[in-house]
């Protein structure tokens, strides 16, 4: 059985900085972070502290540059990338939930979330089903026809929840994902991101400036100036 | 699934509009061939019809459709002598303007001797010259009916029959008659120059009984060179092969025109590839966020890559079908005939695919370039 504690995001001091010389900006200094699976972390913090820059750096979209990240077990980066093929790291390992869904416009919610699974290999009838039985657990399956531009914004970004799940990830990362949402559908979101990280053992990682959801947090690392001024379980009840 | 087609079928009526406006110009370029081929078709359509073995024309000239030429009709006999030749026959040629309801008809009249080479025509209504006086056989480009009775020069003449496709180098359509009306025609369409130094002479003609050209029909395993060889020896006289007279039409008329056509064809086909380019740049402009995000869940850059150059491919091919569709249905309609051949068609949709490729390498390079992290919002 896995161990309850295995960190499935282990970081150690990462940095990275922008621009050169006088123009240089640290977005990111000495980096500490574990993230265990069945946890949401809060990535919190003012504009340009640097939570989004981590988010990217963890989502291997970001090259940082010096420190360690080790992803579900596998060292990825020690001051270089240790991975070749980082799109397909992402495609096996990370979802992604965005702002606003970002849910293809030109196909159904069905095959926005079957897409994922084509990618990974599945035949087209295995990646519809599938996409089915998500679309099923987030409660969206009658919505699995329309396209995006006919769901609402709660509908959609359950569909892109949905999306983020097609390949099984272990890490889920979250840009603003209720930001765009009523407070009510804000707290469906985050609800079932939870049911996510506990049932699927995924560590859930979100940006968010959104108060509502800060009480439904595990923990709450705050970020100032690029360093992590603050890692603490949620103190709001 | 394939996200190129499910982009298209999700902006049909943009995509459709596209595709329209590219087989406007993709029709354009099917149409400048089609030109160059009828001109061609024009230009050679008689000669081939003749398919004389040897062409003979006055001494110096190079025939009688790219210069004029005037021989004696008796020439045909002193011929027909020759060790080596069938038949001959004599020919007069002449371009002529007509009054026909209401305007100037331009005709291209064919004199020939009936039953002998320089005579053959393909009938597609009506019957063949058969009275040795005032009955023709016209081109249906002239417009005239079987049975009409049309004024030229000094006579009326009757339509007896209609054929297809026989024009003067310069596509004037074609009129068929005997060699007698044909060179009463050429003595009355002659500069008033001459006529008066005629009147003031009192001669019928300086040139009595005169013809442009003798075509000469060999017999099987003659040598044509040795008969040309033969006939050039006669200072008066010159003597051509038929494939030597199709060089020198393809030379003095069709050439400049092959190379203005050419060069627009070009350019057409340049401001199409700009054109696609122009629209696939846009497409994936259009399709960043999309593309961001597919990079960012991790798929590879050949689905990225398929994505545009299939719609580009799509996009080419609709719009060459939908242009080759209007070119056909409109050719009828072209002043000048248009000749559609298979093999153009072929090669310009080989060029398209080319065209296509080349224009999504611009989108293709922009898509490769977006950032996946723009996917995230902020």
């Amino acid at each position: 059985m896995e161990d309850p504690r295995k960190p499935v995001v282990e970081i150690i001091n990462l940095s990275k900085s922008f621009g050169e010389g006088s123009t240089q900006v640290r977005a990111l200094v000495d980096i500490d972070l574990t993230v265990y699976a069945g946890e949401v972390i809060g990535l919190i913090g003012p504009s340009g502290s640097g939570k989004s820059t981590l988010l990217n750096c963890i989502g291997c979209i970001t090259d940082p540059n010096s420190g360690s990240m080790t992803l579900v077990g596998r060292k990825v980066f020690q001051d270089r990338w240790l991975v070749g093929d980082l799109r397909r790291m992402r495609l096996e390992t990370i979802g992604f939930i965005f702002q606003f869904h970002n849910l293809l416009p030109f196909i159904s919610a069905m095959e926005n979330v079957a897409l994922v699974r084509q990618l990974i290999g599945n035949t087209a009838d295995d990646a519809r089903a599938r996409a089915m039985e998500l679309l099923r657990y987030l409660q969206v399956d009658n919505r699995a026809d329309a396209l995006p531009a006919k769901l609402s914004g709660g509908e959609a970004q359950r569909v892109a929840i949905a999306r983020a799940l097609a390949n099984e990830p272990r890490i889920i990362l979250a840009d603003e994902p209720t930001a765009a949402l009523d407070s009510e559908r804000a707290t469906i979101v985050i609800n079932l991101m939870k049911k996510v990280a506990v049932e699927r053992r995924a560590a859930v990682l979100v940006v968010t400036h959104d108060e509502k959801i800060f009480s439904r947090l595990d923990r709450m690392v705050h970020l100032r100036d690029g360093r992590i001024v603050s890692n603490a379980k949620s103190a709001l009840p | 699934m394939n996200l190129a087609w499910r982009d298209v079928q999700h902006g049909l009526g943009r995509f459709v509009l596209t595709c329209v406006g590219l087989s406007l110009l993709l029709g354009v370029v099917m149409g400048m061939t089609g030109i160059y081929r009828g001109l061609v078709s024009e230009a050679l359509g008689l000669v081939r019809l003749v398919n004389a073995d040897v062409w003979v024309v006055e001494g110096g000239k190079r025939g009688p459709f790219a210069e004029s030429s005037r021989i004696p009709r008796d020439t045909r006999d002193v011929i027909a002598a020759q060790s080596g030749v069938a038949a001959t026959g004599a020919v007069v040629y002449q371009t002529v303007e007509i009054p026909h309801q209401g305007k100037n008809l331009r005709i291209f009249v064919v004199g020939a001797e009936v039953g002998r080479p320089g005579s053959e025509m393909v009938i597609v209504d009506g019957r063949a010259i058969v009275r040795s006086r005032t009955e023709i056989v016209a081109d249906q480009k002239t417009g005239l009916l079987i049975g009409e009775r049309i004024k030229i020069g000094r006579d009326d003449f009757t339509v007896v029959g209609l054929m297809q496709n026989t024009t003067s180098s310069g596509g004037d359509p074609a009129v068929m008659m005997t060699l007698r009306d044909a060179q009463i025609i050429q003595a009355q369409f002659e500069p008033s120059a001459v006529r008066r130094e005629t009147a003031r002479t009192g001669q019928a003609s300086t040139r009595p009984d005169q013809v442009n050209a003798i075509v000469v029909r060999l017999k099987p395993l003659a040598a044509g060179d040795m008969v040309t060889d033969s006939i050039k020896r006669w200072k008066h006289l010159a003597a051509m092969s038929g494939q030597e007279q199709e060089d020198i039409l393809t030379r003095s008329v069709i050439e400049k025109a092959r190379r203005q056509i050419g060069l627009f064809t070009g350019i057409l086909l340049v401001v199409s590839t700009v054109v696609i380019g122009l629209i696939v740049y846009t497409m994936t402009l259009d399709k960043k966020k999309s593309i961001a995000t597919l990079k960012l869940i991790g798929a590879p850059d050949r689905t990225i890559v398929a994505l545009i150059v299939q719609q580009a491919l799509a996009m080419g091919l609709t719009g060459f079908a939908i242009g080759a569709i209007l070119i056909r249905m409109t050719q009828d309609f072209f002043p000048r005939r248009l000749v559609l051949e298979t093999t153009d068609t072929i090669s310009l949709l080989g060029i398209i695919i080319i065209v296509c490729l080349l224009a999504s390498v611009f989108g293709v390079r922009s898509a490769l370039k977006i950032d996946p992290a723009s996917a995230l919002g902020g």
